[in-house]
């Protein structure tokens, strides 16, 4: 190895060091969530286990964190999709919606997941489960549908 | 004898316009699962034609803006769907995400004006509390 290359690793590395005292900006979990979508609004098992394992890392404050959130710069990333996921539709904040906003959500989730939009393509790529079946897909987009008519008419 | 052919002619012509001005074109009126009818009122419609409607139809061949909000199709939508049309009207012009900015540089006389956002919001928002009711 020559020794210019070295110098550039040892700089590289001492950088990773470096970067990791930087705060990600990580959104905490609210362990007091008292709305729990899912038994409030009698979600089916098996939609239920496709929210926690392909929407509640970004949707909730039931975020599972995974091993490369701790570090940087992909905790960066992590963060940011986190607090942006939040920001449009948090599961844990649900009850908390008007009606009509729920109504609009659930139109938003049929959509996106319908044309394959959401999960992420990123997130796809570390959570494996996360790449729904079209059977999936559809009990999921028909679950939301209906969740939506089920509301209009409370 | 060709005057009594030209005039026989004018009168049928006529005869025949005369008629078809009784059979009223039906408006294209699509009634929701309850009952009601969702219809866009033509200045609405105009402010859609102008700005949004090439993206949101039924056979644009912009995919993404299609599977979005086809806007020849409001009317055929359940209750609850059409209101989260109407509310993703509201939001995607108050935040000016539409129409999008690629699409104005091309076009910039297509951008809404002030009026015309404000009014097609305040539609779609009354709209949309219309049918939560």
């Amino acid at each position: 190895m020559s020794k210019e290359l070295k110098i550039i690793l040892l700089i590289l590395l001492g950088l990773f060091v470096v970067v990791q005292f930087i705060p990600s900006g990580m959104p905490e979990n609210n362990s007091t969530n008292n709305f729990n979508f899912i038994a409030n609004n009698n979600v089916p098992t098996d939609v239920a286990n496709l929210l926690k394992s392909s929407c509640y890392d970004c949707h909730s404050q039931e975020v599972k964190f995974p091993w490369y959130s701790y570090i940087a710069p992909i905790s960066w990333q992590v963060a940011t999709d986190i607090n942006v996921g939040r920001e449009h539709l948090d599961f844990s904040n649900w009850e908390e919606l008007s009606k009509r906003k729920k109504i609009k959500m659930l139109g938003e989730i049929s959509d996106e997941v319908s044309i394959g939009e959401m999960p992420m393509r990123i997130y796809k790529i570390m959570h494996s489960e996360a790449n729904l079946s079209e059977e999936q897909r559809n009990q999921f987009v028909n679950w939301a549908d209906n969740l939506a008519e089920k509301i209009m008419e409370d | 004898m060709k005057n009594a052919r030209i005039i026989t002619l004018s009168v049928f012509t006529l005869a025949i316009a005369f008629l078809m001005s009784f059979t009223i074109p039906e408006k294209e009126t699509i009634a929701t699962p309850e009952g009601d009818k969702f219809e866009i009122p033509s200045d609405i419609q105009d402010i859609f034609d102008k700005s949004c409607f090439g993206c949101h139809n039924t056979d644009t061949k912009n995919d993404k803006g299609k599977k979005k909000l086809m806007i020849d199709k409001l009317a055929n939508l359940s209750k609850a769907k059409l209101v989260g049309k109407l509310d993703g009207i509201v939001e995607a012009v108050k935040e000016n995400e539409m129409p999008p900015e690629k699409f104005l540089e091309k076009f910039p006389e297509n951008k809404l004006t002030k009026e015309e956002a404000k009014k097609l919001m305040d539609w779609a928002n009354n709209s949309a509390e219309e049918l939560m009711k």
